[in-house]
């Protein structure tokens, strides 16, 4: 068990708590950081292939990525603070009606 | 290199596990802050350290300042007591448990002479000639997509005027 593999687990388990916050919580804070935890695990894993093939894409990529999620995030938390106007709440529930049907 | 690798694979699932179990939005963030400069150490270790110093800078400085905004914005606001919440307060243990198994399987059964892992430090110049050479487009295209997200931003909240005005 090397460097990379070890990177590999980490990459997991940021992806496991990514999974966990994206499905399981019910603030839209908590699922936004969530969005950003699956952001950082794919960088983590870009950077090992990088290191491991001796490339420099996978710190190009890396960087992609970071410039991906920030321009990712500014809108929807601009979005957020609209939500948290129009419906009173920052939580998944407040959103419930978007989905139509008869409890909107 | 390895025993500072494996306290920091700790550290990481311990910082995650409070991520998962935390119910206020400030301390989930503090947390990702810790987390963010646990991760700018991994990237040191793989030997990316110009990605390191652009975590720190982007990431800690303007990301989650953004949340941090958002979160003052939104006022402190708790989640709501419901029945998920039981189902999440063991979410974040039974996660820790789960990475902390992978990785004594991986210890365990992973062959030990695995090919050896040399990392080799890639210069900024290097990075930047790949930047501007062969990925120029993807430079541009980062640049025509983040001049986007402002006039995004600036849609959203012209809406909100309009509203307020009429």
């Amino acid at each position: 068990m090397n460097l990379a593999d070890i990177a590999l687990v980490i990459a997991f388990a940021l992806v496991l708590a990514g999974l966990t916050l994206v499905l399981l919580r019910r603030s839209l804070i908590f699922f936004l950081l969530g969005v950003e935890l699956l952001f950082s695990a794919a960088m983590v894993i870009a950077l090992v292939g990088g290191a491991v093939w001796q490339r420099v894409d996978g710190q190009i990529l890396a960087l992609f990525l970071m410039a991906m999620s920030g321009a990712a995030l500014a809108p929807t938390l601009a979005l957020l603070l609209r939500v948290r106007k129009a419906f009173g709440g920052s939580s998944v529930d407040t959103l419930r009606h978007l989905r139509g049907g008869r409890d909107g | 290199m390895m025993p500072l690798a494996l306290i920091l694979v700790l550290l990481v699932i311990a910082v995650l596990a409070a991520l998962a179990y935390e119910a206020t939005p400030m301390r989930g963030a503090v947390l990702f802050g810790i987390l963010l400069l646990l991760l700018a150490l991994l990237f040191l270790l793989l030997e990316a350290p110009f990605v390191a110093a652009l975590e720190v800078i982007l990431y800690l400085g303007a990301i989650l300042v953004l949340f941090l905004f958002a979160i003052m914005l939104l006022g402190p606001e708790r989640e709501a007591n419901t029945s998920g919440q039981r189902f999440r307060r063991g979410a974040g243990p039974a996660l820790g448990l789960l990475c902390a198994l992978a990785l004594v399987l991986g210890l365990l059964l992973l062959p030990q002479p695995a090919p050896r892992f040399v990392p080799h430090p890639l210069s900024i110049a290097q990075i930047g000639a790949a930047l501007f050479g062969p990925w120029l487009w993807l430079m541009e295209a980062l640049a025509v997509l983040l001049f986007a997200v402002i006039g995004a931003v600036l849609a959203i909240h012209h809406g909100e005027d309009d509203r307020e005005s009429r």
